[in-house]
């Protein structure tokens, strides 16, 4: 092992050492029910709640309109106007941190991690 | 002499000394950060008739218990002054000032508590500000729809004008020297199902003030009250449930010390003849407010958004924007037609999500 080596081993650990305090450091709260985050454009278009039931959402992606299906605690694209339907064929998602991305319309669908939801509360 | 990279060993052995100096202060900051981090405690309870959450965030575990429970203390005092349910003869009876004014109808006035007698004075003042859109002497007609125990039904036309008859916020007599109150005429009675749980609220943020609370979120049913910003130092956010589906979230509201409390046909109701038969009652008319899906009021307050939430409910979406800004509240409205209105003062703060505007129903 060569000084630059320890050097490096040094700036690595310190760089992962900081990283842990910053994760534990940007820790929030959550109501408990995993939901799903929908961004089009870089914008935060939607928050669904994964429930049981069968229910259909529309929005407008850059290409034309999209359908994500939510059903069974899973969400999916069903339908899309872009040419390669990536996001349509990679199926179902419903663990915290898994997603699908449409990339020519723009839309990010994400699973929010447990405990992380993207609200305080719900006013109804 | 041996070098890496063209540096002289002493260089070199120097440069690694700073940087292990580097890490190390930066870990000693980060665990100072990490030890700084707020302590989260959260508690639920069963209170009028919902789940009762509340979140607290501080230093000391052990002191934040201790607020939340003395918060919860207030808000139990307050609902049991305030239940009418409790059947005659029981102790929760006996405690409720509430169902003692309503035994005394048309007998004589009642001494109460001050909390009690503070509710009426506003629900006073929400009645004669509304128009009369809302009233807490509506008991005997939300006895007569069965909303919140008995098998609800829709009652025959003729029940409901006798029931009306004996709705009159003119005949509840308020005596402040005294601290009395007193329903005028037999079989009129009291609901305070839209007053007490945001007094209660309001109460509980009153008890985590005095225990030291600087950030708190109560959760009543729905009706939510902010004190301070998040945990993370950000505004509270708040999403407001879509009254069209379950789980969807129409838009999000970014709040700080403030409350935020909806009245929606979806909370209780039921279906009857094609009709959805719910339980924000038009005391003017004596059946289902129509015209708004959903009223969400952010005020100060938890008081007097509870208040309103119902009363702009009824007044419908037109005069309750119109009503809301007279009073310096922001109101955001589903219309019973799906459009989305709101006050242009909470413009900076309510995020519209797309869910909203693109629906796509199939049951």
């Amino acid at each position: 092992m060569t000084r630059a080596d320890r050097y490096l081993i040094a700036g690595v650990l310190c760089a992962a050492l900081l990283a842990a305090v910053l994760i534990v450091f940007r820790w929030q709260t959550g109501s408990g029910r995993t939901c799903a985050v929908i961004k089009i454009q870089g914008e935060l278009a939607g928050i669904i709640e994964l429930s049981d039931k069968r229910k259909t959402y529309e929005f407008r992606g850059k290409t034309g309109p999209v359908i994500l299906e939510v059903a069974g605690k899973r969400i999916r694209m069903v339908e899309a106007t872009c040419p390669d339907r990536i996001c349509v064929m990679h199926g179902w998602i419903e663990r915290a941190g898994e997603s699908i991305v449409c990339v020519p319309n723009e839309i990010s669908i994400s699973i929010t991690a447990n405990g992380s939801a993207p609200l305080d509360a719900v006013t109804r | 002499m041996p070098t890496v990279r063209g540096l002289p060993v002493g260089m070199k052995n120097r440069a690694i000394v700073w940087l292990l100096l580097a890490g190390f202060l930066a870990a000693v900051f980060g665990l100072f950060l990490y030890l700084r981090r707020p302590v989260e405690y959260r508690s639920e309870q069963f209170l009028m008739d919902t789940f009762v959450s509340i979140r607290v965030y501080g230093r000391d575990r052990e002191k934040l218990r201790e607020a939340v429970t003395a918060a919860f203390t207030e808000m139990r005092r307050i609902a049991e002054l305030s239940n009418r349910f409790p059947p005659t003869g029981t102790a929760e009876h006996r405690t409720s000032d509430v169902c003692r004014i309503n035994d005394m109808a048309g007998v004589g006035a009642v001494r109460v508590d001050q909390d009690v007698f503070s509710m009426l004075e506003s629900a006073r003042a929400f009645h004669d500000l509304t128009g009369g859109a809302f009233d807490v002497t509506v008991g005997p007609v939300m006895d007569l729809w069965g909303f919140g125990g008995k098998k609800p039904h829709v009652p025959k036309a003729g029940n409901i004008q006798d029931a009306l008859a004996l709705v009159d916020n003119a005949r509840l007599i308020l005596d402040r020297k005294e601290r009395t109150a007193f329903l005028e005429k037999a079989g009129m009675s009291l609901d305070l199902g839209a007053v007490a749980k945001g007094y209660a609220t309001e109460r509980a943020v009153l008890a985590l003030k005095r225990s030291g609370v600087e950030k708190a979120l109560i959760d009543a049913g729905g009706n939510i009250r902010v004190l301070g910003k998040s945990a993370g130092n950000n505004p509270w956010r708040i999403g407001i449930k879509n009254p069209s589906r379950e789980g969807d979230i129409l838009a999000v509201l970014s709040l700080e010390d403030s409350a935020a409390v909806t009245s929606g046909d979806y909370y209780r109701y039921f279906e009857s003849g094609g009709i959805r038969w719910h339980h924000i009652i038009d005391p003017r008319t004596g059946y289902p407010a129509r015209g708004s899906r959903s009223v969400t009021v952010v005020a100060k307050d938890a008081g007097p958004a509870d208040v309103l939430s119902t009363a702009l409910f009824v007044l419908g979406p037109e005069k309750a924007l119109e009503t809301g800004k007279k009073l310096g509240v922001e109101v955001i409205i589903v219309t019973a037609d799906g459009r989305l209105l709101y006050t242009l003062g909470i413009r900076n703060r309510l995020e519209v999500l797309d869910s909203a505007r693109h629906r796509h129903d199939q049951g």
